[in-house]
């Protein structure tokens, strides 16, 4: 049988590592891996290319190992990762002109299949919000931090784009992501030991489980999925309600005086505290929960964890945190145990 | 007592012929059949609309087991043999004390204490196993507060999809109870009209400066009503910018006020009640009490039918007069950023104490339902057929008002 090659890029990075951990388990799909940085620990059945996303070469790439499939996980913090910081423009650069080219690319190469990650901030959180955004309510998310700009800028080319080209694109829009690994800005401000809230304000929030970010975006991948989905796990529930599920009571602040000392740019720029509060303020006051019937019509995809498995499973992790030098040899024991259960069953069989 | 295990497990295995049961009557002759009456669980006949309300499905049914236990403690009381000084409207009024007080507790320490009460009804209150059942009781109610005092901090517990926390419900029910009871003697007319399961819209007069007129028509149907459903009121926009508020009016099941919150709680077959006059009606002068301000631009109409929901007109009679709102300053409101600044005989002179409302007497007419099924989702996109229901609507409530107005000697009798 003939194998279909699936290329990821920012393969090293957060999701596209885990995205090419689960490919490489199929043995129909042969995954290439895409980055500017070489991977840490590569994984094995994934062939490895060290190359800048915007390069000419990038049609030939994909026309000659006959990628059927993309999934697009570049986007940088401009901030974070091995390659050092990024000046602001730099990061647009990436991010916003890096999915252009992809797409351009990918649509010369007759390619069947982009995926993109993307994330439901883009709505923005206002006052007049409906309680449930549906995928076509407007994107109000602009005048955030750069990163969401940029986001809103990709969403907006995606949007033009489809209307020229026939390409399958399924952009799919996640809320905070939780789950054990604690990688991400919503668990780094649910994990502080007081995460500062609003005083008087408690919106509903909704969340998704890192296994349905990953497993959501290969089920777009594989189900051929075309168009703009939320992706969120089931139940809302208040923020001071999330905090305190993870075993953190919230920090109420006066928000005029929050308003007013985010306005200084020292402030805003300032690396501490762009970390407890890696959001614009408006997204601890106003809903911004987003509609998942498309998610399970269209897209027909079931998450596999509530909300509520979520944060109980970063509650846990945050509680094993202090104890991470003991947690390899746990596991490696738990490997050793299953590994003799099924040698005992094959013995038995 | 002792073959009550055995019997419930009969029904456990027997369940699908003992669900069609209903409760059969209550006989007071002997105390075993009270308890087995009251040992059921009416189950209802299942329907593909009730799934989306477990919640409340639960609640009902608990109340009504609750309600059956009462009532059997009720005729075994009335069968007591009457001493000198007691009346029947002495235990009429021992009933009532004994229902009101009960209701603000877990739905568990109700049925202790009220098989302790049957229990020691014959027995002197000397008696030591009486007052051990009431500690029993007292103890179970302060575990029951401290678990749940306990569980909040942990973040244990559940808001339903558009925020409301039943919990918190529980502990609003007694001043709600007391307001509607005491306080405004509501009587509420036309009840049977609600449906008790499924969706509806209920469209109501707006005034009275707070908006209590919305709490009260909540409260109508939660306590009165057979199904005790529970109402969801679209408030103002406002009043999702204030601190405070906006957490309280999303936790208490209110939700903002925008046709797609309207059309979401419609189509999860939730009762959804509007105040189409808006700020134009909460703001009413005094002098136009009863004046039914403009409804709105009809969007109220254009949701219920595309929906198919029906549309339930409903007249609160008394809730216009709480404030006598004599004069908006709105150069003060501009200042304040609020939508109107009222100056009522008592506010802003009496400072807090002007908020207190009068207390006048109330009734709520809730009207015979106006079908929207037959218009098909598309009829949402007829202005025609929209105005013409609005108009129809609020003829309605008008007519209603002025009928009961009519027959109204006193605002506060």
């Amino acid at each position: 049988m003939e194998r279909r090659t699936v290329l990821i890029t920012g393969a090293a990075g957060r999701w596209g590592r885990r995205l090419a951990r689960q490919l490489a388990k199929f043995p129909i799909v042969r995954v290439i891996g895409l980055d500017i940085t070489p991977p840490e620990r590569p994984i094995d059945g994934v062939e490895y290319i060290q190359a800048d996303l915007r390069n000419p070469l990038l049609v030939e790439l994909l026309r000659t190992e006959k990628v059927e499939g993309i999934l697009h996980m570049v986007f940088t913090s401009g901030l974070s990762g091995g390659r050092g910081l990024l000046s602001p423009e730099d990061a647009f650069q990436t991010n916003v002109m890096g999915t252009m080219e992809v797409l351009a690319a990918a649509n010369a190469a007759d390619v069947k299949q982009v995926v993109i990650k993307s994330t439901t901030m883009v709505y923005g959180a206002h006052v007049d919000n409906p309680l449930y955004l549906h995928e076509n309510a407007p994107l109000r998310g602009t005048d955030g931090k750069p990163l969401l700009r940029h986001r809103y800028e990709i969403e907006r080319f995606i949007a033009d784009f489809r209307r020229n080209h026939a390409m399958n694109i399924a952009v799919l829009r996640f809320p905070g992501i939780v789950g054990a690994s604690g990688a991400s800005s919503t668990m780094r401000y649910l994990g502080q030991p007081t995460p500062p809230t609003l005083l008087g304000f408690d919106p509903l929030m909704q969340i998704v489980h890192e296994a349905d970010v990953i497993g959501s975006l290969l089920h777009a991948l594989v189900a051929e999925a075309n168009g703009v989905f939320n992706v969120a796990a089931d139940g809302v529930m208040p923020l001071s309600q999330m905090i305190r599920r993870v075993g953190r009571q919230p920090l109420p602040i006066f928000h005029p005086l929050a308003y007013a000392a985010g306005r200084f740019g020292f402030v805003r720029h300032n690396r501490l505290a762009n970390q407890i509060m890696p959001f614009e303020l408006d997204y601890l006051r106003f809903p911004w929960v987003a509609d998942t019937t498309a998610m399970r019509g269209e897209l027909n995809y079931e998450p596999r964890h509530t909300a509520e498995e979520a944060l109980d499973a970063f509650r846990s992790s945050l509680r094993l945190k202090s104890y991470s030098d003991l947690l390899p040899k746990r596991k490696a024991y738990d490997g050793i145990q299953a590994f003799l259960n099924r040698r005992r069953q094959e013995d038995e069989a | 007592m002792s073959d009550q295990p055995q019997k419930r497990r009969r029904r456990a295995a027997g369940g699908a012929d003992e669900a069609e049961q209903t409760i059969p009557v209550v006989d007071a002759s002997t105390e075993e059949t009270a308890l087995t009456a009251a040992d059921e669980y009416p189950v209802e006949p299942e329907t593909p609309i009730e799934v989306v309300n477990i919640d409340n499905d639960l609640r009902r049914t608990s109340q009504t087991r609750i309600d059956s236990l009462l009532s059997a403690l009720e005729t075994e009381i009335r069968a007591l043999p009457p001493s000198e000084d007691e009346r029947e409207s002495a235990i009429a009024e021992v009933i009532h004390l004994i229902r009101e007080s009960l209701t603000r507790w877990p739905k568990k320490a109700i049925e202790m204490a009220v098989t302790t009460l049957k229990a020691n009804i014959n027995s002197d209150y000397l008696d030591a196993d009486f007052w051990k059942g009431i500690g029993l009781v007292l103890r179970y109610q302060l575990d029951a507060n401290a678990d749940m005092v306990k569980r909040r901090w942990r973040g244990d517990y559940a808001v339903d999809e558009f925020g409301l926390d039943y919990e918190l419900l529980d502990l609003a029910k007694p001043l709600l109870l007391f307001m509607y009871r005491k306080y405004w003697r509501v009587e509420a007319i036309g009840l049977e009209n609600v449906p008790d399961s499924g969706r509806a819209l209920l469209v109501c007069n707006h005034s009275g400066v707070l908006p209590w007129d919305g709490a009260m028509v909540g409260a109508a149907l939660n306590f009165e009503h057979e199904a005790g459903r529970v109402l969801r009121n679209l408030h103002l926009s406002w009043f999702s910018s204030l601190p405070f508020i906006s957490p309280l009016l999303s936790r208490l099941g209110q939700v903002q006020a925008l046709p797609a919150n309207a059309e979401a709680l419609l189509e999860r077959d939730e009762l959804v009640g509007v105040f189409p006059e808006g700020l134009k009606g909460v703001g009413k002068l005094f002098k136009d009490r009863y004046r039914l301000a403009r409804f709105g631009r009809g969007g109220f109409v254009k949701v219920a039918v595309k929906t198919g929901a029906p549309i339930i007109p409903v007249s609160i009679i008394g809730g216009e007069e709480i404030h006598p709102h004599l004069h908006n300053a709105k150069s003060v409101a501009k200042l304040l950023g609020f939508p109107y600044f009222p100056i009522t005989p008592t506010f802003p002179w009496l400072g807090p104490l002007g908020l207190i409302p009068l207390p006048t007497k109330w009734t709520i007419v809730f009207g015979e339902p106006i079908e929207t099924e037959q218009y098909g989702s598309k009829g949402a996109e007829d202005p025609l057929l929209i105005s013409q229901l609005t108009e129809q609507v609020r003829t309605t409530i008008q007519n209603t008002l002025l009928d009961h107005l009519k027959d109204r000697s006193n605002i506060f009798v």
